[in-house]
């Protein structure tokens, strides 16, 4: 009786041991499956969230560049009002219909308009497109350093391993975009009239001209002053350097900064995003010529109309809307997109 | 020495040098497979030919990232892994440690080949040989946990190609044409051209940092907890602890003329590892601060696939625990209702294969 019970023990022991080794092949299959689809799923998971937060970075520093350039724009505005003065010459002219003038101090004095009117509206534009392009560096550059500044935060919530240079105010680049566009300034009016002379010499404000003609005027100023055109930080630095402390708080290294913002601006390629910028500020503002007859207007009153342009563009919803047409050029984004993903560290 | 300057300058003259190195790879494996059936049959020749294709491979994969360190520093970031920024960095802290992971690698290639060796001609001595690479082995992982601060060593402490190979292909034939990138003036960085990036967004997904190499240096010398080097230093023990037992049961074996594998040991190693999950478990909240890195968990969860693996096969002691294992399991897939019938004719195919197989898993 107990043999048999025994043995009847054996059996079901052998049994039972039988069942757990032969269980164990789908057991460890479904662990390691389980254990792959978790990583694999895992591993997804922070590679997407990694790339929606690094392009939702670079898309909130391009908003703050543009707003930042719009301010740093309305800040130059008296600086080109008062280097390029229209209101003396437009007095004069008023002051022509009271008394007799000859006709040639007339002429005279149409050509100044014509001239300086230009002058205005194009140094204008090109202060627009310069101010997107340098705000727009100088905070891609430091949105970098900031998005850097969040990952660390995230991995590390104790700062220990905070990395040096990251905690520099927006508003010393903004302040250096300032002041190195308002060093320049001198220098972008003296290509500008190049630019002018060159295309409009010929034109005489009492020509009849039709809408081709001043597109075709228009589009030659460009691209004669983009050809012409060289930004250089070389003789300003120290001025740079002198300047910003008196206005600023300046933490970090401001000179590996500003070093690494002239690298940028005076690639080849900043001349390109530069010439596409002023071609899409020139499409934007041929856009509020009046409607021209076929058989044409004087340059007259195109002259006047772009005095107002060049009068209104300082005003906030025409200001917007230029900047606006900025936005437009792919080329900005895609050389931000080279200047943000450039990590030092790399 | 100059057929192999040459044969790297030959492999290393383009773009799709990966593509070389790969076919030549897929030709040799092929090549095994038209040899003599004395060759397949014969676990020696078979297990030395796959140790020279895996030398093969490596020295292939070391050419190659050579290849990579040829691109700007900001487009090596998006090739190399986070175990390669890994390695990486160790070997330029400290020289000693390519060398040993290398010697690591290596024995653990060659040790199979070895034992079969010894115990063809000097079968007394087989044991002996085996603890002797066991305790090299040893002390070479203790070193690299050294070096690296306690970390335990990876199961591959070597290169490995983990990048994209289009990716690859296309950075390398990007800035071979001297017009597609520039180098700025001051920082010396080398940029792509502006003509070479087609969307924002695709650009800045391509190029999404990881956290690694966004992070300074040293959060890789971070140190762990105590308890945490104690858990992988039980972890790096385990091994030979377990060949110490199995050489003690030779000797023991000889004058009593047992022939019963015991339990022993292997309840030793179960013992160790259980013990090292333990620990992990509980140092798990300490360590948090290092879990935005996937290295260290997946060289946690590979290992203890090993360890699973292992005591289920006990390394390549494929013995009649072993053979009841397989067929107790060969015997519960039969009682599937439908499909049973057709795994179990399949697995029986492979029987030979799968022997093999365990064979070559690896000890650690």
């Amino acid at each position: 009786m107990l043999k048999s019970f025994e043995k009847h023990l054996n059996a079901v022991s052998r049994k039972c041991c039988n069942f757990i080794l032969g269980s164990s092949i789908p057991v460890l299959g479904f662990y390691c499956a389980d254990t792959c689809i978790r990583n694999a799923f895992m591993e997804f998971m922070e590679t997407r969230n990694s790339k929606s937060k690094y392009v939702e970075a670079f898309n909130t520093v391009q908003s703050n560049g543009a707003t930042s350039a719009i301010s740093t724009f309305h800040i130059l505005k008296d600086e080109i009002i008062r280097r390029i003065p229209l209101l003396p010459i437009i007095q004069e002219l008023r002051e022509t219909r009271m008394s007799e003038v000859s006709a040639e101090e007339k002429i005279l004095l149409w050509n100044q308009l014509k001239f300086m009117s230009l002058v205005r509206m194009f140094t204008t534009l090109a202060v627009l497109a310069q101010c997107n392009l340098l705000c727009k560096l100088a905070l891609t550059v430091l949105g970098r350093e900031a998005f850097k500044e969040q990952m660390v935060k995230e991995f590390d919530p104790s700062n220990t391993l905070r990395p040096s240079g990251s905690d520099e105010d927006p508003a010393v680049f903004t302040g250096i975009a300032y002041i190195l566009l308002n060093n320049q300034l001198d220098e972008l009016i003296q290509q500008v009239q190049l630019a002018v002379t060159l295309t409009f010499e010929e034109v005489s404000p009492t020509d009849i001209v039709d809408r081709k003609l001043i597109e075709a005027l228009t589009t030659r100023v460009v691209e004669v002053f983009v050809n012409n055109y060289q930004f250089s930080i070389d003789g300003n630095k120290e001025v740079l350097l002198a300047e910003i402390p008196k206005q600023y708080i300046v933490t970090g290294n401001l000179l590996y900064r500003v070093l690494e913002l002239e690298d940028f601006a005076t690639q080849m390629d900043a001349s390109i995003v530069m010439k596409n910028e002023l071609i899409a500020l020139n499409e934007h503002m041929l856009t509020y010529l009046p409607s021209i007859p076929q058989e044409g207007i004087r340059l007259a009153k195109i002259l006047t109309t772009f005095t107002k342009i060049s009068e209104n563009v300082f005003e906030a919803p025409f200001q917007e809307q230029f900047f606006q047409s900025l936005q437009m050029v792919s080329d900005v984004n895609r050389y931000m997109a080279i200047v943000f993903s450039s990590f030092d560290d790399c | 020495m100059k057929p192999l300057a040459y044969y790297e300058d030959q492999l290393l003259k383009d773009e799709k040098s990966f593509l070389k190195v790969t076919e030549i790879e897929r030709l040799l494996s092929y090549a095994a497979y038209l040899l003599p059936a004395e060759f397949r049959d014969d676990q020696l020749k078979s297990q030395t030919i796959t140790s020279i294709l895996l030398l093969l491979h490596q020295f292939h994969t070391g050419l190659l990232f050579r290849k990579i360190a040829e691109l700007p520093k900001t487009e090596q970031a998006i090739l190399k892994s986070e175990r390669t920024q890994y390695l990486e960095y160790f070997r330029k802290k400290n020289p000693s440690f390519e060398k040993v992971s290398e010697l690591l690698y290596f024995l653990n290639i060659s040790t199979f080949p070895i034992e079969l060796v010894i115990s063809k001609y000097n079968p007394s001595r087989q044991y002996d040989s085996v603890l002797f690479l066991e305790s090299v082995k040893f002390l070479l992982r203790v070193h690299i946990m050294w070096t690296t601060g306690g970390d335990l060593p990876l199961s591959n402490p070597v290169l490995q190609r983990d990048f994209n190979v289009k990716t690859f292909i296309h950075l390398h034939k990007k800035y071979s044409n001297s017009g597609s990138a520039v180098v700025l003036k001051n920082s010396k960085k080398v940029v792509p051209r502006l003509n070479t990036v087609n969307s924002s967004l695709d650009f800045l997904q391509n190029r999404t940092p990881r956290l690694s190499s966004i992070l300074p240096d040293e959060i890789f010398t971070k140190r762990l907890p105590n308890l945490r080097i104690f858990s992988n230093f039980i972890k790096v023990c385990r091994p030979l602890i377990y060949m110490l037992f199995m050489w003690h049961w030779k000797r023991k074996q000889k004058s009593s003329s047992l022939k019963v594998r015991p339990w022993g040991p292997w309840i030793v190693a179960f013992v160790f590892e259980v013990i090292s999950q333990l620990i992990d478990r509980r140092c798990e909240s300490a360590t948090s601060s290092r879990q935005g890195f996937g290295l260290e968990r997946r060289t946690n969860q590979s290992q203890f696939q090993h360890f699973v693996v292992w005591a289920f096969t006990q390394g390549r002691f494929y013995d009649e625990f072993t053979k009841h294992w397989i067929n107790r399991s060969l015997s519960w897939v039969n009682s599937i209702p439908v499909f049973g019938k057709y795994l179990l004719l399949s697995v029986e195919e492979r029987q030979k294969s799968l022997e093999n197989y365990i064979s070559s898993v690896r000890n650690y």
